[in-house]
């Protein structure tokens, strides 16, 4: 059985196109990515300094690192005093400072936030900005409402939380933000990977040699399912190793534990009580349920029709559809079944896989709607495929 | 070791591809003669068990192949008419993969690789991609793959189509020298394919077993039937009632190769052939 799976695993990317597609899905993602999060920052109207984005993102970090700890009153106290310190005796900031207040703000804002109940509860619906009182106090200025469906988040926010960590975010924010972009282009590559799983043997008329065969019949077909799966769970992977390692290149990961919520405030984001280990977990195993999700299905219609042209056609028409009616229908079609969705590149989507991970990952429901369908269509596709006829061939 | 068709039948719709066939198969190699479309392949798909009869058994040794599953194709060989192999896999890697869907063990696979590559003279191909092969490489690759499990049925579908005479000679003797204790059938509408290795011949005709017995038999029986006469070229017309095996028209005559159940008076009798059997079934203008 062992060789058969590795067999099918090899059918799969014998092909030249799956093979130079597959490394097109792997690199395109996030180069494209990694440029465009340059970008961000290259602007000097955007970060306040002259320095290029690289250059930027790295003393970014190192003042991170600098000021990394957990959120207590003391650690508060020290920073609001590094604070001070540096505002009264410079007025003339260089770039580098600059940066260096921009970190200490956000990591005392955050303190104030995790430590500070009364403020929390009377807050919680707002995103916030740094400004001074008339005593020349800093405070935060309540901005606009938060969307509701962030409210529950908020309302069980840190309060369970014994110790939270400030540090460094910038490889886990840049690496999270690259395997949400990966969502879309994964999963059409996926359709087309897998849309041949089932009908490849009849496009090159080896339906007859293999239904002759002693482990033709069943075996073969359980084999191809477990590679489909397989291949469905290792894909993922790579991305996520590749992603890893580029980002661990490049910037170096600090601490996993740090709160991941820290970093979302920069752009006055929703809260999550997930650190950033925990939060980059969460965006791997939605792109796997996803990766999942999406194989099972492809390969359902490929164990249906004959052609793989036809079930390509379906696949796309299945998951492409919903999202371009972009009515309740896509909601439930896409997000229900493939939290793919969940990952794609838009800027908003980025921004709330922590809190998809909270109501949606880990939500009882979500997993039996996934894992039903997954355990609803596995015997369909053996059994399509046991009986497919043979039509082609003579 | 026997191989029993009874009553088998298929119909697709209203077409009734394959009508009532009874027959007992026996070792040695039982060629399968018809013309296109007559049944051939719809029969053979349902004894190596592809496609399900209408009505109507198979017994091997006995025992329905129904209840037999995968015991009995472990024992069947199959190439098919259009016989399909993954153009990007190297030729022993496919064998490998054949191997494995066969059920063989490695280290038995290994040997029967080794012997089949051999035998079928594709040793230097071995590491060769299927889709640099030529056509007649193919179709010996495809005899491999047939014979991977020591097969003691052997199915083999129309497997010179598309061959030059001399792949097809050693086509004819590769499949020759393997049908001594195995039960062979070879589907063809190619006469000198089975001519002198056939231990019986099987003749098909809209869905029916016409005829099947061994060839000196069938042979016998066309005694007196096939006809070989000249005439002037302005008389011809008067024998193209009667089935016309060759012509080889003259400047002043034509000499006619005929087929008649009645005596052509005039003409002088030849002894009959494979070919003069296969036209005697198919003279009714049917394809071949």
């Amino acid at each position: 059985m062992i060789l058969l799976i590795w067999t099918e695993i090899k059918k799969l990317f014998k092909n030249k196109l799956n093979l130079i597609l597959l490394l097109l899905v792997l690199l395109v993602p996030l180069v494209v990515t990694f440029v465009s999060q340059l970008s961000e920052y290259h602007s000097s109207e955007v970060t306040g300094v002259e320095m290029n984005a690289f250059e930027y993102l790295k003393t970014y970090q190192k003042y991170q690192q600098q000021y990394r700890g957990e959120v207590t009153e003391e650690w508060v106290s020290n920073l609001e005093a590094q604070y001070h310190k540096l505002e009264t005796s410079n007025h003339d900031l260089n770039d580098e400072q600059v940066i260096e207040m921009d970190v200490l703000r956000k990591s005392i804002d955050f303190g104030h936030y995790i430590l500070d109940e009364t403020w929390r509860k009377e807050n919680n619906g707002y995103d916030h900005s740094w400004g001074y009182d008339e005593n020349g106090n800093l405070i935060y200025l309540p901005q606009e409402a938060r969307p509701g469906v962030e409210m529950d988040l908020i309302t069980h926010s840190f309060e369970a939380e014994n110790h939270i960590y400030v540090g460094d975010t910038t490889s886990w924010k840049q690496a999270i933000a690259a395997i949400s972009s990966y969502g879309v282009v994964f999963a059409f590559y996926l359709i087309y990977l897998f849309s041949s799983m089932y009908n490849k043997e009849n496009k090159d008329k080896m339906m007859s040699l293999i239904k002759t065969s002693k482990n033709g019949k069943r075996k073969l077909g359980i084999a191809k399912l477990l590679a489909g799966l397989l291949v469905a769970i290792l894909l993922p992977l790579a991305i996520i190793g590749i992603v890893f390692v580029f980002y661990q290149c490049i910037f170096g990961f600090g601490n996993p534990n740090v709160s991941f919520a820290f970093q979302l405030f920069e752009n006055s984001d929703v809260a999550s009580t997930f650190t950033c280990g925990e939060t980059f977990g969460i965006a791997s195993l939605l792109l796997i349920i996803g990766s999942l999700t999406i194989a099972i299905l492809s390969m359902f219609f490929s164990s249906m029709m004959k052609s793989s042209y036809r079930s390509l056609a379906i696949s796309f028409v299945f998951f492409i559809l919903p999202l371009a009616l972009n009515t309740k229908i896509g909601t439930f079609a896409i997000k229900l079944l493939s939290p793919v969705e969940y990952l794609n590149s838009s800027f908003y989507s980025f921004s709330l896989v922590s809190s998809i991970g909270s109501y949606a990952f880990f939500n009882v429901h979500f997993i039996l709607q996934t894992s039903i369908w997954i355990l609803i269509l596995v015997p369909f596709i053996y059994l399509f495929y046991k009986n497919m006829q043979i039509t082609n061939e003579g | 070791m026997e191989l029993n068709l009874n009553k088998l039948t298929k119909q697709y719709g209203s077409k009734l591809a394959v009508d009532r066939v009874t027959l007992t198969l026996q070792p040695g190699l039982t060629a399968l003669l018809g013309a296109n479309g007559s049944g051939k392949t719809t029969l053979l798909r349902m004894i190596v068990d592809i496609i399900k009869p209408t009505s109507g058994e198979i017994f091997y040794d006995g025992k329905n192949i129904m209840k037999l599953k995968e015991q009995y194709l472990c024992d069947i060989g199959y190439m098919p008419q259009h016989l399909g192999m993954y153009p990007n896999f190297k030729v022993e890697e496919f064998l490998y993969y054949m191997a494995t869907l066969k059920g063989l063990k490695k280290s038995y696979a290994k040997i029967q690789i080794d012997k089949l590559l051999h035998k079928v003279n594709l040793e230097e191909k071995r590491h060769h991609k299927i889709k640099t092969l030529s056509g007649g490489m193919y179709q010996r690759l495809g005899i491999a793959v047939c014979l991977l499990n020591d097969p003691k049925i052997v199915i083999l579908d129309e497997p010179t189509a598309g061959l030059d005479p001399k792949e097809r000679m050693n086509f004819k003797n590769l499949i020759s020298s393997i049908s001594q204790d195995k039960i062979v059938i070879l589907s063809t509408h190619i006469v000198s394919d089975i001519s002198e290795i056939a231990d019986r011949i099987m003749i098909m005709k809209d869905g029916s077993i016409i005829s099947y017995d061994r060839p000196e038999v069938l042979l016998k029986e066309m005694e007196g039937k096939v006809y070989a006469l000249t005439v002037p070229n302005d008389n011809v017309v008067n024998y193209e009632k009667y089935t016309i095996v060759n012509r080889k028209v003259g400047r002043e005559e034509t000499y006619l190769h005929l087929l008649s159940d009645e005596k052509i008076e005039g003409a002088t009798l030849l002894t009959p052939d494979l070919n003069d059997l296969y036209l005697y079934h198919f003279k009714d203008g049917e394809e071949f």
